[in-house]
């Protein structure tokens, strides 16, 4: 019994002031979980069971290959083309930078695609001589829908995949469809609300047309071993399970072999795998194990499998708003590492197929996200980037546009899932 | 001067070139153009030493920070941005981009203890103060350039 108060009120406390962010998320996230050990809810062994080296292989590893292969000069690259291609006509750029953030984003983390991008926006703009806040704006939505593409897209889906043992390719047939037909209907949707912004004159237009992204290119050599390595590690992705290979070992396997091909000195490149990530994930992890074991997650379990059993249509479809309402409110990676193992018990104690459950678990996290500014660290970083070249977004000016094309999403998540899975 | 005895006082400057921190980068340059020199010495409302500020700081505000994220991005940028830039520096304050890490020195220290601060800290130029920390005067890696060349009997 003390155990389980115990269990909670650490858990809540870690919650409550990761969600305040007074302190670093990272701190307190393994603060909370030495105090899960320490106070004897936990074994040592239990808490070092308890991290899915899965889901951090994976993530440690991706974060080197994109380090390596950000310093190509590659992304820049392709961003610039793209007002190449469109001629130097601001509806054009908008629209196909757009598309490129989606698709960037379903290969890469989030925070690194709009880390890459923002800066390619503030240039585009200033030379074209527009806002550049609807081009912000559109970098934020479309970088988290497009991450929720695969598997590899955002984290709550690596955390889902790997706990559930969903293939990359799995998730890119199931929920490749609906983030591409959202990213679409919301490039439509930001077009109609800018489209009076986004003129110019013709001679800043040509001056853009005559770009040559071939300038961006900071290092041809490793241009294309990065090609070669990122082509590698999609491949690897799409016939993981094939292979017998799990998503970390793809990804490790991908970070080693650029490493090898680059030969430069490791550390530089290690750096790039940002460590407070990995380890507020480890927290996570054993936190959460903490609640479980005392009997707390299955306690909601038994709740929701009640409902899941007596009308399922209705369990899944709650579960994707709910989760979406929770993911904008605050960060979806505790949400979703909390939800995991709630929902491995209500699969074991209806029989049902949980894989519609999880694809609204994830579509939920990812789209739900984007409502406001502090809804996925995307949002966070675009913003201050934003705030400190003085094109401040306004926390209310950001929902006005983001709410309702948030539920513009979900509402076509809800009919993908309705007609696909329940019906 | 047989002993070989280099003191700050010798070779230092007793007119400091000052800016209040609360002043405009336009007033800043001001100065410094009209005081022929890269630095100036930062004094709060109180007169005391707050910071030091150099061309390099106005230069890092200038430049976008998006631009130092990327490599070859400048390659891209307007060329009217410079201009946009400059014009905006009159709304930034010295205080927000001066240097806050001062190393001051005294006028009766060494001239190797003002050489190695300024080595050690890869900056240009050292606030002479006396005991009271009152600024009474600066040492800059010009005056250095003058003490060696008479160690070595350089004539001017």
């Amino acid at each position: 019994m003390t155990t389980l108060i115990l269990s909670i009120v650490i858990f809540s406390v870690t919650y409550a002031i990761i969600i305040s962010e007074k302190v670093h998320r990272t701190v307190v996230a393994l603060a909370g979980a030495l105090a899960m050990i320490l106070v004897g809810v936990l074994s040592q062994h239990q808490a070092v069971e308890s991290i899915d080296f899965n889901t951090l292989g994976l993530l440690i590893g991706m974060m080197i290959i994109v380090g390596i292969a950000r310093d190509s000069g590659l992304f820049q690259a392709v961003a610039l083309w793209t007002a190449k291609v469109a001629k130097g006509r601001p509806v054009q750029i908008f629209l196909l930078l757009g598309l490129i953030i989606a698709v960037f984003s379903s290969l890469l983390d989030n925070v690194t695609t709009v880390l890459l991008m923002v800066p390619v926006i503030f240039v585009l703009a200033s030379n074209l001589k527009l806002d550049p806040k609807p081009f912000l704006i559109g970098a934020i939505l479309l970088s988290n829908i497009g991450g929720a593409m695969t598997l590899i897209g955002d984290p709550p889906n690596i955390l889902i995949g790997s706990a559930a043992g969903i293939t990359f390719s799995e998730f890119l047939v199931h929920l490749g469809p609906i983030g591409f037909v959202t990213t679409l209907v919301t490039l439509g949707l930001l077009y109609l609300l800018y489209r009076k912004q986004l003129v110019t004159t013709p001679e800043m237009q040509a001056r853009v047309a005559a770009f040559n992204p071939r300038e961006a290119i900071v290092d041809r050599r490793l241009l294309h071993k990065s090609l070669f390595v990122l082509g590698l590690v999609v491949l690897g992705f799409c016939f993981h399970s094939v292979l017998g290979l799990e998503g970390a070992t793809v990804a490790l396997v991908g970070a080693a072999l650029f490493l090898l091909l680059t030969i430069h000195d490791p550390e530089e490149h290690l750096r790039s795998v940002e460590w407070t990530t990995i380890f507020f994930f480890i927290g996570l992890f054993v936190l959460v194990h903490g609640l479980e074991v005392v009997g707390v997650l299955d306690y909601f379990a038994e709740h929701l499998a009640g409902v899941a059993e007596e009308d399922p249509q209705k369990f899944i479809i709650g579960l994707l708003w709910g989760s979406a309402f929770f993911s904008a409110a605050v960060d979806n990676i505790p949400f979703v590492a909390t939800m995991i193992p709630v929902v491995q018990n209500i699969g074991e104690i209806t029989g049902m197929d949980l894989k519609p459950v999880w694809w609204a678990l994830a579509l939920g996290a990812d789209f739900g996200g984007n409502a406001t500014l502090v809804g996925a660290s995307a949002n966070v970083i675009v913003s201050g980037m934003a705030e400190r070249e003085g094109h401040k977004i306004g926390f209310l000016s950001y929902m006005k546009v983001a709410v309702p094309l948030t539920i513009v999403a979900l509402v076509l998540a809800t009919v993908y899932l309705w007609f696909r899975y329940l019906t | 001067m047989n002993i070989c005895n280099y003191l700050v006082r010798d070779y230092m400057h007793r007119e400091p070139k000052t800016i209040r921190e609360s002043a405009s980068l336009d007033q800043a340059l001001a100065a410094m153009t009209a005081g022929k020199t890269n630095s100036l010495i930062v004094l709060d409302e109180d007169g005391d030493i707050s910071g030091t500020l150099s061309t390099w700081d106005i230069i890092a505000e200038l430049v976008p920070s998006y631009l130092d994220m990327d490599d070859n991005l400048a390659n891209f940028a307007s060329g009217d941005l410079f201009c946009a830039r400059t014009k905006r520096l009159k709304d930034c304050i010295v205080k927000r981009v001066m240097t806050r890490d001062v190393y001051t020195i005294q006028e009766n220290e060494t001239l190797i203890a003002a050489a190695s601060l300024l080595v050690k800290h890869r900056i240009r130029q050292i606030p002479v103060v006396d005991a009271e920390d009152r600024l009474i005067g600066y040492i800059n890696r010009t005056d250095m350039k003058i003490a060696m060349a008479h160690g070595l009997g350089i004539e001017a």
